[in-house]
Order: C-alpha cells, then sequence, then structure tokens
C-alpha cells in the first residue's frame, strides 16, 4: 500500500469523523440535555429560552454537514487527480474549516455564560476561600511532559540543523511551538486565576474543567510537537508522501483528544441549573 | 470553606468580608498560617470590585487577623483567633462618645465639635493617614 493509498483513506477518515461522527455524538448529547434539562425545570440553563439552543443547534448539524461536503468534494478530486502528489494544504484547509464549527459552538458558549450573568437575579454569591494554584489545573507530570517534549524538539532542530535543513534550519517550528504553548498556558491561567465565567457553577466543576483543558493544553502541545518532528524528519528523508499522511492523523487525533477532554465531561453538576423553589 | 456576601444586605460588603473571615477564625474553619486567596481572585469569584476586596484585607492586616506576605500571599496571622474578637468599632464608639460626652460638659456645641472633627478628618487624610 503506497504512502498515496494510505492519504487517501486517512482523509476520508479525517472527513467523516470530525465533520459527521464527532458532531453527531455532540449533537446527541446536546438533544439528552435538552432532554434530561427542560427549560421548565432548569431555566437558568437557558437564558435566552431554549428555542434560541435547539436553532443553534441545527445551525451547528448544517455547518458541519456543508463541512462534509467541501471535504467530500476536494477527496474525490484528489482521486481523480493523478497528477497532483502533495495534498497536505488541502487536508490541513479542510480541518481548518472543520474547526469552524467548534470554534462557533465555544463562542456561543461564551456568550451564553454572559447572558447568564446578566440574568443572575440572586442576591447572594458565594466563593471558596482558598488559592488557587497553578497545579490545580497541571499537574508536575504534565508540565514535566510539555517541557521535556519541547526540549527534546530543541535538541532535535539543533541536531538536524547540522545537515542543513531548509526553513531557518526547523528554528521557526520551535518559535511557532514555543509561542503556541505560551498562549494555550495562558488561556487555562486565564480561566484559572480570571473571573468566575459561569455564574452557577460549583467550585469543584469549575476547577474539574480547567483540569481537563490543561489536559487539552498538554495533549495538543505533545501532538503539536511530535508532528513537527515527523514532518521534519519525512522532509529530510524526502518522504512528501508520508508527511501528507501524518498531517491528516495529527489532524484527527488532535479532535479526538479535544471531543475526549472537554466535551465528553459527563460529571457536570446541571441541579445549580434549577428553579429556586418560590418561597412563600 | 465559603464565603456568602449578600449584595443588597444594609452592611456593606466589605464589612460583610471582614466580619465572614473574623467568623471562620473564631469557629477554626481557617486556621493560623492557612493561606487565602488573592485579591484578585476573591473579587473574580464574587464578581466584586478589586477595590471592595481590598479594603476588607486591608482591615484585617491593620486587625492582625491576616499577614500579607509578598509575593508569597495572604495568610492567617498566628494571633488571628485573638485578634478577631477585638471589636475595632465598639472601641470607636465607646471612645468618641466618651469624648463627645467630655467636650459638651465643657460647654462645646454639637456643630463646633463636628466642624473640629471633620477638620482634623481632612487634615488627616491629607496626610494620608486614612483608609
Amino acid at each position: 500500500m503506497t504512502g498515496h493509498t494510505l492519504f487517501n483513506l486517512a482523509f476520508l477518515s479525517q472527513i467523516i469523523l470530525i465533520s459527521a461522527l464527532l458532531p453527531r455524538t455532540l449533537y446527541k448529547r446536546a438533544c439528552h440535555l435538552l432532554k434530561t434539562y427542560p427549560a421548565a425545570e432548569y431555566p437558568r440553563l437557558y437564558p435566552k429560552g431554549p428555542g434560541s439552543y435547539e436553532r443553534g443547534l441545527r445551525r451547528f448539524v448544517s455547518l458541519n454537514a456543508a463541512i462534509f461536503l467541501v471535504g467530500i468534494f476536494f477527496w474525490v478530486t484528489f482521486n481523480l487527480d493523478a497528477t497532483r502528489d502533495d495534498y497536505a494544504g488541502v487536508a490541513w484547509g479542510v480541518f481548518m474549516l472543520q474547526s469552524v464549527p467548534f470554534v462557533l459552538l465555544e463562542v456561543f458558549t461564551f456568550r451564553t455564560w454572559k447572558l447568564m450573568r446578566e440574568a443572575d437575579a440572586r442576591t447572594t454569591r458565594k466563593a471558596e476561600l482558598r488559592p488557587r494554584r497553578l497545579t490545580d489545573a497541571f499537574s508536575y507530570l504534565q508540565m514535566g511532559l510539555v517541557a521535556s517534549v519541547f526540549i527534546a524538539f530543541c535538541l532535535f532542530v539543533n541536531h538536524i540543523n547540522q545537515f542543513g535543513y531548509p526553513w531557518f534550519g526547523g528554528w521557526l517550528n520551535v518559535i511557532i511551538i514555543g509561542m503556541g504553548n505560551l498562549l494555550l498556558a495562558g488561556i487555562v491561567l486565564w480561566n484559572l486565576f480570571g473571573r468566575k465565567r459561569d455564574p452557577y457553577m460549583e467550585e469543584r466543576d469549575r476547577l474539574r474543567r480547567i483540569r481537563l483543558m490543561a489536559r487539552q493544553f498538554v495533549l495538543v502541545s505533545v501532538a503539536v510537537t511530535v508532528y513537527a518532528t515527523v514532518t521534519i524528519t519525512l522532509q529530510a528523508y524526502e518522504l512528501r508522501e508520508f508527511k501528507q499522511l501524518a498531517m491528516t492523523l495529527y489532524a484527527q487525533l488532535l479532535a479526538l483528544g479535544c471531543y475526549f477532554t472537554i466535551y465528553a465531561d459527563q460529571g457536570i453538576n446541571f441541579e445549580v441549573y434549577r428553579a429556586e423553589p418560590v418561597s412563600n | 470553606m465559603e464565603i456568602i456576601i449578600d449584595i443588597e444586605d444594609s452592611e456593606p460588603l466589605f464589612a460583610q468580608l471582614v466580619t465572614q473571615i473574623k467568623q471562620a477564625v473564631l469557629s477554626g474553619k481557617i486556621l493560623p498560617g492557612d493561606s487565602l486567596p488573592s485579591i484578585r481572585q476573591l473579587a473574580g469569584d464574587l464578581r466584586l470590585n478589586n477595590k471592595t476586596v481590598a479594603k476588607a484585607y486591608r482591615l484585617l492586616e491593620r486587625d492582625s487577623v491576616i499577614e500579607a506576605k509578598g509575593y508569597r500571599g495572604t495568610f492567617i496571622h498566628p494571633q488571628a483567633v485573638a485578634n478577631s474578637t477585638v471589636d475595632i468599632n465598639d472601641i470607636i464608639t465607646r471612645k468618641l462618645g466618651d469624648t463627645i460626652q467630655a467636650l459638651r460638659t465643657s460647654g462645646a456645641t454639637d456643630s463646633e465639635i463636628r466642624i473640629v472633627f471633620a477638620e482634623l478628618m481632612k487634615a488627616h487624610q491629607e496626610q494620608g493617614v486614612n483608609l
């Protein structure tokens, strides 16, 4: 089986996984939540009313379906066009497109939290009298893993540089990955030390979500560093056809990792969104 | 240990914080040497202005209920239990009451007392001796 055929299969799997299977799983979970925690009993969960969520969900499904079709179009084109052998750019472009609904989902979540804060009519507010620390988000093992993988990558780049590797000898990758790590760590720290986004969320749930986010950061950081190492190695050995395969596998690993760290979170206490009992 | 504040309570927000931290120390829910959240963290969690929490912390530090240790954070003072029973408001009320009584006895009118008191407070504020 050639690299071309493997990429062909992996690219198809990328399209199906990220634009069909994961959105379907998320859709089913959202429907389950809407059914289990209805607006009548849990009004705090729906500051804009349940209709807006159902509309948003339908848009999420439609957008993914459209992207799925675009992906299939590129996949068919790739199969028909035998003259081109470098489709890594296309697979990456499709992955970027596939990320759009998930980014919009995050924006939607932030908007919902903002509306929740505005609609929160409670006069009492609670806070834990305990300082949050960096170790509440990252374990020492996770911090050590990210640091050692990054240092190993720097040593690898330094090694490969001796053989005249192009693109600034791989140091450009080091800078990009380093800045990416800083950005991701910044997002986790912003959530850890910043203002409370969801006014109803319990401290325990908040910390668990931050830990999941940190785990996601570790996964993304390690995956991107390993991917860059593999790409540089394949480039150095002139195995370009496997480079595009590595790219699409990396995209799928990233999507699955993000799904299993954040979206598959089952431990949220939804009782905090229940309507307050009417006092006489 | 949880802090609960009521934004519609007649008691000022900083005073609610001070009272609850003192009560937590007295009841043993927080012990001498325990660390407290940063001003930013507590203000963020309670959705209050940083200045409100800073004022509460300043008053607690003045009363030696908490102590700031630079970049390491804020901790419960070793003598916090004894110091939490001292009610500064009670001392102020008593001392000012005695002074007003003495001034009235010596013939000063209420408006004279009020004017001099306001001027003295203003002078102290200008010297930076305020909270």
